[in-house]
């Protein structure tokens, strides 16, 4: 194992950690929409919203980076400029995660006692002060774990993007590995993910205690 | 319209409030007023439909027929409720919860001052300034900084009837303020209850403390099965009941105090 395997793959925790990061942030905000309309009063809303979460949900992630990397161009081949191997792969990641964050919203919702809505309610709070003020700050508390453990996920299944050609970790482990002939650079990548899921898994604990003591 | 605090006026009319979940009726054409600075205890067996009765005063349960008029906000359940009027009504009218339902993610402080801040648009100072003077009138000052969890279930209810009475409701409502608590812990929130009572404020409570029904409350009503079964002077309904059902109740409550 040279030091130079550990420096190609090295080039690919940048474009893991963007990709990741730039995802599940797109993700996490698609889903409160997604999660308004999962939960709406009119039921054709409820039904687009069930169906988008079971749909996107049901196919497996490389698919997606696929059918989105590969799709316009057949449409039309100067689409591939737009859909660029980083720009597929974020969008096929924010659109995954917009489904699954939307659900740990939901669970985050139901997990706030009624009481709480029904006490915004009779002080005469508006409907954007009680989820904004009220709701909402007790969801995050409550979302904190399975969200950080579906973004520390999200990060080994990053890996996927490798397919369509982004520069993350697996990527560079796949060129080093096919260059060499060697299963070295795929050790050195495996560390890489474990080393960077490490400090994630830290700071999700550490927030969701300091969020935890203020509040017990 | 113009309302003159020296004179009593009906604070809350109910006209004919009806409420059905699917084919069970809850509430069965109940009508009742109450007079401003008036004390109404709500009694009754459980399921008889206290507490829904309460909680359609500020339409948090919407009856399915019926007026309400609070502090000459009327408004008529079955044409569809404005978001105005029920702002209208639900500033007037102030309510606190069995089961507390203070915001657990902010201090007792922000508790206090948040609504006001939203709802009346008070500045941030003068709603903190409006909390602490309340703070200390229920005796708890020093708790403005800590977080709700740290608190009793006596300083919690304290502290929710504070945060109501920080956005300066005409009417309270009291939805078994004591049930959730220990006997002693309950001592304490029926004392604030008490001085609120003897400052002229217009309250309704369904309690099944009857003790404080029979001392503090001006009127008492007595449900079962989702109606008015009787009501009066707090001393003509403890000491001589009407109805047969009345005495049941009263006995069974009374002995088992």
């Amino acid at each position: 194992m040279t030091v130079d395997t550990w420096q190609i793959v090295a080039q690919g925790i940048l474009g893991t950690l963007q990709l990741t990061a730039v995802g599940f942030a797109l993700g996490a905000l698609l889903g409160l929409p997604l999660l308004v309309l999962r939960i709406s009063a009119a039921w054709p809303l409820r039904a687009l919203a069930r169906t988008y979460i079971e749909v996107t949900r049901g196919v497996p992630l490389i698919i997606w980076l696929f059918l989105i990397y590969n799709g316009p161009t057949q449409i039309d081949p100067a689409l591939g400029s737009v859909f660029t191997s980083w720009r597929s792969a974020v969008l096929a990641i924010a659109l995954v995660s917009a489904a699954y964050m939307a659900e740990i919203y939901r669970g985050a919702l139901r997990a706030v006692k009624q009481g709480q809505f029904e006490a915004s309610r009779a002080l005469g709070m508006s409907r954007l002060d009680t989820a904004t003020r009220v709701i909402g700050p007790q969801m995050v508390r409550v979302a904190i774990p399975s969200s950080a453990s579906y973004a520390i996920g999200l990060l080994k299944d990053s890996s996927l993007a490798s397919t369509i050609g982004v520069f993350e970790i697996t990527y560079y482990a796949s060129v080093a590995s096919s260059n060499t002939a060697s299963v070295t650079p795929f050790f050195v990548a495996g560390i890489y993910y474990v080393a960077l899921t490490f400090p994630s898994a830290w700071a999700a604990r550490s927030l969701e205690g300091y969020l935890m003591k203020r509040t017990a | 319209m113009t309302t003159s605090p020296a004179l009593p006026h009906d604070a809350i009319v109910l006209q004919n409030v009806e409420k059905q979940f699917g084919d069970h009726v809850v509430l069965n054409n109940v009508s009742m007023s109450v007079s401003s600075g008036e004390v109404v205890a709500l009694i009754g067996p459980s399921g008889a439909g206290k507490s829904t009765l309460l909680r359609c005063i500020n339409l948090l349960e919407r009856p399915t027929s019926g007026s309400i008029t609070v502090e000459g906000v009327t408004i008529q359940v079955d044409h569809s409720i404005k978001a105005k009027e029920l702002a209208a009504l639900r500033s007037r009218v102030g309510m606190v919860f069995q089961s507390f339902n203070l915001f657990p993610h902010l201090t007792v402080l922000r508790n206090i001052s948040l609504p006001q801040q939203r709802v009346l648009g008070r500045s941030q100072a003068e709603a903190e300034e409006r909390a602490m003077t309340l703070l200390e009138r229920v005796g708890l000052a020093d708790k403005a900084k800590q977080y709700p969890g740290r608190c009793s279930g006596g300083q919690q209810q304290r502290i929710a009837i504070a945060r109501a009475l920080a956005l300066d409701p005409k009417v309270m409502l009291f939805d078994e303020p004591t049930s959730a608590l220990d006997p002693e812990l309950g001592l304490e929130v029926l004392a604030v209850m008490r001085e609120l009572a003897d400052e002229g404020m217009t309250m309704v409570v369904v309690t099944h403390e009857m003790q404080f029904a029979r001392d503090v409350s001006d009127h008492v009503v007595v449900m079962s099965d989702g109606a008015i079964l009787e009501e009066g002077k707090p001393h003509e309904i403890f000491a001589s009941p009407s109805q047969p059902r009345t005495r049941a109740f009263l006995r069974a409550v009374l002995d088992r105090q």
